[in-house]
């Protein structure tokens, strides 16, 4: 979160409280940047597949067809499938970067690895 | 039946329970006590909700019922934003809750330097898309209400009393429950808690509609799809172009529009609760989803071909009979069109009153007295009168439109509308370069091109003309308004929001790239795009053991050695003894803040720690209080400059009398002997010349007449030098009576020269100008001619030049005449000019003519006279000024 006076290097909010960025970081800030990864590319996974079955939709009128039910099922599978990733990434974020979401009297992450 | 009577009659038990919600939640939360499930996770997800409208309770089954699975795109996109809250809403509602936003248009106007225009343009652009919105909920309560009437015969159902009685309602019930405190963070407990109550209300009532249909009517999950597929929607058709473009489109008017921003922004209590909202509103979005598309191809196959397919949640339950669950989906509806009316009402009516009511209404008491009294209740009341004139203005939209179906496509158009916003909003939180004047040329271009493209065709045929839409303005072929630049064949709605956003964001790039932003403007856009470095967490500070030191140099300089080291001592001993130094934790760091902030004031601390630890959260009220601070200090130092300023004054002022007092005194001193010496003189020469005439006994006549003569002369000279001396000291205790009369001021100088020439051995040349002095005088004339007298006779005395001249000079002034005396001679020295007028004093003690209190006495006489007389310097000789202030022109 803090910037030392004399390197200025931009914080990714992977990190510890405190801890200034390096290359190689311990193993819980390892695990915040992947899960960063994650949130990231939630929305992104979740908008490609749901683009997909545009795919399905047939360019001439003669051509065979989805039927209804099939893309029904896909699009509330994909849904569901989202639904849970958001609840287990939401999950990962109580467990391992407590310190991202600002809450009033969030437990304090200070003296760890001091 | 008596349907009808009934619904009214649950309709309004079902609006009084809403109400004692509010209140009840509104009550506990102005007590301080409110209840943990109020600040829950869950209501805040449940007041999420007011985004599935009336327009998407009905309109989803009437949608699927036309096009399959594209209603569903609504629902989708809001699901894309929710699960990316990580680093998208998680950032709005920072940005939110630190620069404590009220509403969208103070979020896109606070990001680009607290403009003012940009305020006012997105107010202006989210009542125009919202207004019409607010109408098609009216709408979709009076269709509702009509279905219901249809069925029972002996109903008097009017819809424009319904519509009209819903929307006063409505206005009454956001009037009393979003306007009814002024709260800081603007939160109202009661309006969520009801907001969320709706929100179950309107999810059951659908789940158990899709139940009956599914269960009821479908015979199951498999049968029920098979009858989809067998329906005239079974099969997998869609628009790319629209699918994708809803999406995307619903997914921006989810964080644009006015009412999402005032529940998922606004009213955050936690931060926390988007981890929950994250995966539970998409839930909630799916269930309500769920059973959309077996209702909308269930009715499509059992209800006639007549009956409106937006109805079916309402119809289909009705027709077989269902009374119970169409009352409940009933209410649904109503749910659904309540809340969003509600909450919409509510942040515009915030917009409306903060950014374009009251800054005129401050502009307008600016000129009066101080305005700080009774702003709260001004702020309130043009709230209230906003929430009320949006609701008049969406129940004439609805009477001016016919309710037809024109309304039914404006849930899009306000989509496309609203998200005008987004290029503004995404580009202020991401983008540092965002500036105002980008942001205010894409949202105008934006808008104009939705206004042009969008809403003008869609309000109906006779806004644009027939030959518009088909070939153009003015018959220019590439401004069509479904086919700009060319782009012909594709739907119209993707057309805009294409063209729209398009040009939008082009815009707003450019113009921003281009462009310089102010001071502010950088100040704030680093604020927003680095919010999570401003803001880490409730506690602010952090800071590494590195800046110990620093932080312990900067409390030596403020608190004094001693004091700071007996303050790292006591949170070193607290921190358990480690090191020599205490570490920086945040809880110290607020601790010394607030140490120092008794020496050097609370924003000045708060910068000053942030200066070193880093990471400072300076928002812009700091850097302004910093700044008032500041400007107390300066004026502080100029008021003590001001003072010293006095003092050198004052003691410049004791140094002046003080010297004059010590040149008086010489004066006196040389007076007296003067005096001894002026009594001495005639008292020796008296005695001498008395005791002659004692003591000759024949001495001749002529000797002893002679004797006598010089005698009688010396004496005289006595009485002459004691006269002046009563005279001055009779002056001085105002003693004097003055003979007032009126004369004419050339007589009076006529008498004077001629009195004071008289024995002159050479009279010197007085020059004199006669017409301006011709006025009449009303003074004592005596002592003014004494005056006069003494002024020509010192001149003729002391007057050093080889012709001796005196001019005479009478010129008037407002209301008196000024005479001046001026001769040739070498005049009065400077440093006798302090002190010709004071007692005794002498300019050359060699020309022993008189005593020296000739001119005292005539500043004397002048004073009694209401007059002054003054030396003139620089006028070439000895110059004096008399003014008289009575004056009386002749003539008349």
């Amino acid at each position: 979160m803090c910037a030392s006076r004399t390197t200025i290097i931009a914080s990714d909010g992977a990190e510890r409280e405190g801890e200034i960025k390096s290359s190689f970081v311990d193993r819980r800030t390892y695990r915040r940047r992947r899960l960063m990864d994650l949130s990231r590319m939630l929305p992104v996974f979740g908008a490609l597949l749901l683009m997909l079955p545009l795919m399905w939709s047939p360019s001439g009128t003669d051509a065979p067809t989805w039927s209804m039910s099939a893309v029904l099922i896909y699009v509330f599978t994909t849904w569901v499938g989202l639904i849970l990733l958001a609840l287990v990434f939401g999950m990962a974020v109580r467990r391992w970067a407590y310190h991202w979401i600002d809450a009033p009297y969030a437990p304090t992450d200070d003296r760890e690895g001091h | 039946m008596g349907s009808l009577n009934t619904l009214v009659l649950v309709c309004l038990s079902y609006v009084a329970l809403l109400f004692f919600v509010a209140f009840v939640a509104d009550h506990l939360a102005a007590r301080g006590k409110s209840a943990r499930w109020m600040r829950s996770p869950l209501i805040y997800t449940l007041s999420l909700s007011i985004y599935c409208t009336a327009w998407t309770f009905y309109g989803a089954v009437g949608n699927a019922a036309r096009s399959g699975l594209e209603f569903i795109t609504i629902y989708l996109g809001p699901t894309l934003v929710m699960v990316g809250w990580w680093w998208g809403l998680r950032k709005l509602v920072r940005v939110g809750r630190s620069q404590r936003i009220t509403s969208i248009a103070d979020l896109v106007s606070a990001r680009y330097g607290k403009s003012h225009a940009l305020a006012i343009g997105v107010t202006v652009l989210a009542v125009i898309s919202v207004t019409p919105y607010i109408a098609l909920q009216l709408q979709s309560i009076t269709l509702s209400f009509a279905i219901f009437a249809e069925a029972d015969p002996d109903s008097r159902f009017s819809d424009t009393n319904t519509v009209f009685g819903v929307a006063v309602g409505l206005a009454a019930f956001a009037i009393l429950f979003g306007t009814r405190n002024l709260n800081a963070n603007e939160r109202h407990h009661g309006v969520v808690t009801a907001v969320a109550l709706e929100a179950i209300v309107k999810l059951v009532a659908l789940l158990a509609v899709g139940i009956f249909v599914v269960w009821g009517i479908g015979g199951g999950v498999g049968p029920t799809l098979d009858k989809i597929d067998s329906s005239p929607i079974g099969s997998w058709r869609v628009d790319s172009g629209r699918w994708s473009t809803l999406i995307f489109l619903s997914a921006a008017a989810f964080v644009c529009l006015p009412r999402m921003f005032q529940v998922m922004v606004v009213e955050n209590e936690d931060e926390r609760h988007l981890r929950t909202a994250s995966w539970a509103f998409p839930l909630y979005l799916m269930l309500m989803s769920l059973f959309v598309l077996p209702i909308a191809a269930i009715g499509l196959q059992i209800m006639p071909e007549s009956t409106n397919p937006d109805l079916f949640v309402l119809a289909i339950p009705l027709s077989l009979g269902q009374e119970n669950l169409a009352m409940l989906s009933f209410l649904g509806g109503f749910s659904s069109a309540t809340s969003m009316v509600i909450v919409a009402a509510m942040a515009l009516s915030t917009m409306v009153s903060n950014h374009i009511v009251m800054p005129i209404w401050l502009h307008q008491q600016l000129r009066g007295a101080s305005v700080s009294g009774d702003v709260r209740n001004v702020v309130l009341y043009s709230r209230r009168l906003c929430i009320g004139v949006i609701m008049a203005l969406g129940y004439l939209y609805y009477r001016l439109t016919g309710g037809g179906t024109a309304l039914a496509t404006i849930g899009l158009v306000a989509f496309a509308g609203i998200s005008q916003i987004l290029p503004a909003l995404v580009g202020g939180l991401f983008w540092r370069g965002a500036t105002r004047n980008g942001a205010l040329a894409g949202i105008a271009v934006g808008f104009a091109i939705w206004l042009y493209c969008m809403l003008l065709p869609a309000l109906g045929p006779g806004l644009l003309s027939d030959s518009v839409m088909e070939f153009g303005p003015w018959r220019i072929d590439w401004l069509r308004p479904h086919a700009m630049f060319g782009l012909d064949g594709i739907d119209p709605m993707v057309h805009a929001v294409f063209w729209s956003l398009s040009f939008n964001t082009l815009v707003f790039c450019a113009v921003s790239l281009v462009g310089f932003p102010s001071p502010l403007e950088r100040l704030q856009g680093a604020q927003f795009v680095h919010v999570f470095e401003h803001s880490a967490g409730p506690r602010g500070w952090s800071g590494s053991v590195a800046q110990s030191e620093d932080l312990m140099v900067m409390s030596q300089r403020i608190l004094g050695a001693r004091e700071a080291q007996a303050f790292f001592d006591k949170e070193r001993l607290r921190q358990g003894d480690r090191g020599t130094l205490p570490e920086p934790t945040p809880s110290f760091l607020e601790r010394l803040e607030r140490e120092l902030s008794g020496s050097i004031g609370a924003a000045a601390s708060h910068a000053m720690i942030g200066q070193i630890v880093g990471g400072s959260s300076v928002s812009v009220e700091d850097l302004m209080a910093v700044a008032d601070e500041t400007a107390q200090m300066l004026e502080y130092s100029s008021r003590l400059e001001l003072q010293s300023a006095k003092l050198e004054d004052t003691a410049r002022k004791l140094r002046d009398s003080n010297e004059k007092l010590t040149q008086i005194s010489a004066q006196k001193d040389s007076f007296l002997s003067q005096v001894s010496h002026e009594l001495r003189t005639p008292m020796t020469s008296i005695r001498a010349f008395s005791e002659i005439l004692r003591d000759a006994e024949q001495m001749p006549e002529p000797d002893k007449k002679r004797f006598a003569g010089i005698i009688h002369d010396e004496a005289r000279r006595l009485t002459r030098l004691l006269d002046d001396l009563l005279d001055l000291s009779v002056l001085e205790n105002g003693q004097v009576s003055l003979n007032h009369e009126t004369g004419d001021l050339a007589d009076i100088l006529d008498r004077a020269v001629s009195t004071a020439l008289t024995g002159a051995e050479q009279p010197m040349n007085v020059v004199r100008d006669a017409t301006p002095e011709v006025v009449l005088v009303a003074s004592d004339l005596d002592r003014l001619a004494q005056v006069f007298i003494n002024l020509i006779a010192n001149a003729q005395k002391y007057c050093d030049a080889v012709k001796p001249r005196l001019i005479i000079r009478v010129q008037k002034y407002g209301t008196g005449v000024y005479v001046d005396f001026v001769d040739n001679g070498s005049g009065i020295p400077a440093e006798h000019q302090q002190t010709i007028f004071e007692k005794f004093s002498r300019v050359s003690p060699e020309k022993a003519g008189g005593a020296g209190l000739g001119l005292a006495i005539c500043r004397e006489i002048m004073e009694r006279l209401g007059g002054d007389i003054v030396y003139l310097r620089d006028k070439g000789g000895a110059a004096f000024r008399v003014s008289l202030p009575i004056a009386i022109e002749t003539g008349e």
